[in-house]
């Protein structure tokens, strides 16, 4: 079974609360600094991170094609989650497929669907999309850090 | 020669994420679903996402396990859910006074918790199949992108040299 997140963040009615939040720093902008904090990604936001967050770009699309696919083809054991942010969205909006530990940077919907065909449905890795890996669980646990790193630290 | 390790090298952008991700072994989800589905917020999920922190921090652990919100879109379950990536464990019901013992015997020691882990689907996955672990394998390199830079240059010098 494969567990497919999607960053929404700020997206639809699941971010309310940060929606909220966001919308009252917005109003309160003059329309000049409105304009350049949508449109320019690079800029440092209030909330420390840079750009816009996924869901304000293609993270909801992302997650309602998905939905959708899945559906139409009748494949059960994929489970599809929204997730909130982690600090990526500067590359791109991030899908991550667990257990494979593989995290996709997306730049446009092509690569969406070409993520979800190509590995979410047929198994293989898309390399070229590859953003991160995490490490894959061949090992136990974690390693407890030893005295002398726990002083260093 | 074109460099093949493009696509998975780091761009300058945050450049503590490399580092953490290097060392990353967990990746746990918190649901945080408080209306149609599992309830996960009504059930003490800030109270436990809180004590999860701290008995990290207290075990120095935050570089091993990264902690995260999603909706896990999982109607008729009593929350709080906790998904525990790339095990695949999908934890309900955990408390905050139980996240001692869930340290303790699935990060430490890697086995899950079993009394609490959920019960019917979604099953928990035991591991990445072979094919996928091979076909992506260039990207689990350990090396940053310099360090990568630097072996190609010392195998073309050594290559010269021979």
């Amino acid at each position: 079974m494969r567990h497919v997140f999607v960053c929404t963040t700020e997206y639809g009615d699941h971010w309310t609360k940060t929606i909220a939040k966001k919308a009252a720093q917005v109003a309160a902008m003059s329309e000049e600094e409105r304009a350049r904090f949508l449109s320019a990604p690079a800029q440092d936001h209030a909330d420390g991170h840079r750009g816009l967050h996924c869901g304000q770009t293609l993270g909801g699309g992302i997650y309602e094609l998905y939905q959708q696919r899945l559906k139409a083809a009748g494949i059960s054991d994929v489970v599809v989650s929204p997730n909130a942010c982690i600090a990526q969205h500067a590359y791109g909006c991030v899908v991550m497929v667990y257990p494979d530990g593989i995290w996709y940077r997306i730049r446009e919907m092509a690569d969406a669907e070409k993520v979800l065909e190509q590995h979410i449905i047929g198994g293989k890795p898309v390399l070229e999309l590859i953003h991160r890996r995490v490490n894959p669980p061949t090992a136990k646990g974690v390693q407890v850090p030893s005295a002398s790193q726990a002083v260093a630290s | 020669m074109a460099n093949e390790h493009e696509h998975c090298a780091a761009q300058p952008y945050e450049d503590s994420v490399p580092r953490v991700l290097d060392k990353l072994r967990f990746h746990i989800f918190l649901c945080t679903d408080g209306k149609d589905f599992c309830g996960c917020e009504a059930n003490g999920n800030a109270a436990l996402s809180g004590a999860l922190r701290q008995e990290l921090a207290k075990r120095r652990l935050m570089a091993q396990v990264k902690i995260n919100i999603m909706q896990c879109r999982q109607p008729g379950i009593v929350g709080p859910v906790l998904v525990v990536h790339p095990d695949g464990v999908w934890y309900n019901g955990l408390k905050a006074e139980n996240v001692a013992e869930f340290v303790d015997l699935h990060l430490l020691g890697g086995e899950p918790v079993s009394r609490f882990v959920l019960n019917g689907a979604p099953l928990p996955v035991t591991a990445v199949p072979a094919h996928i672990a091979a076909a992506a394998d260039c990207c689990g390199d350990k090396l940053t992108p310099e360090q990568q830079v630097a072996a190609q240059t010392a195998t073309q010098t050594q290559a010269r040299a021979g």
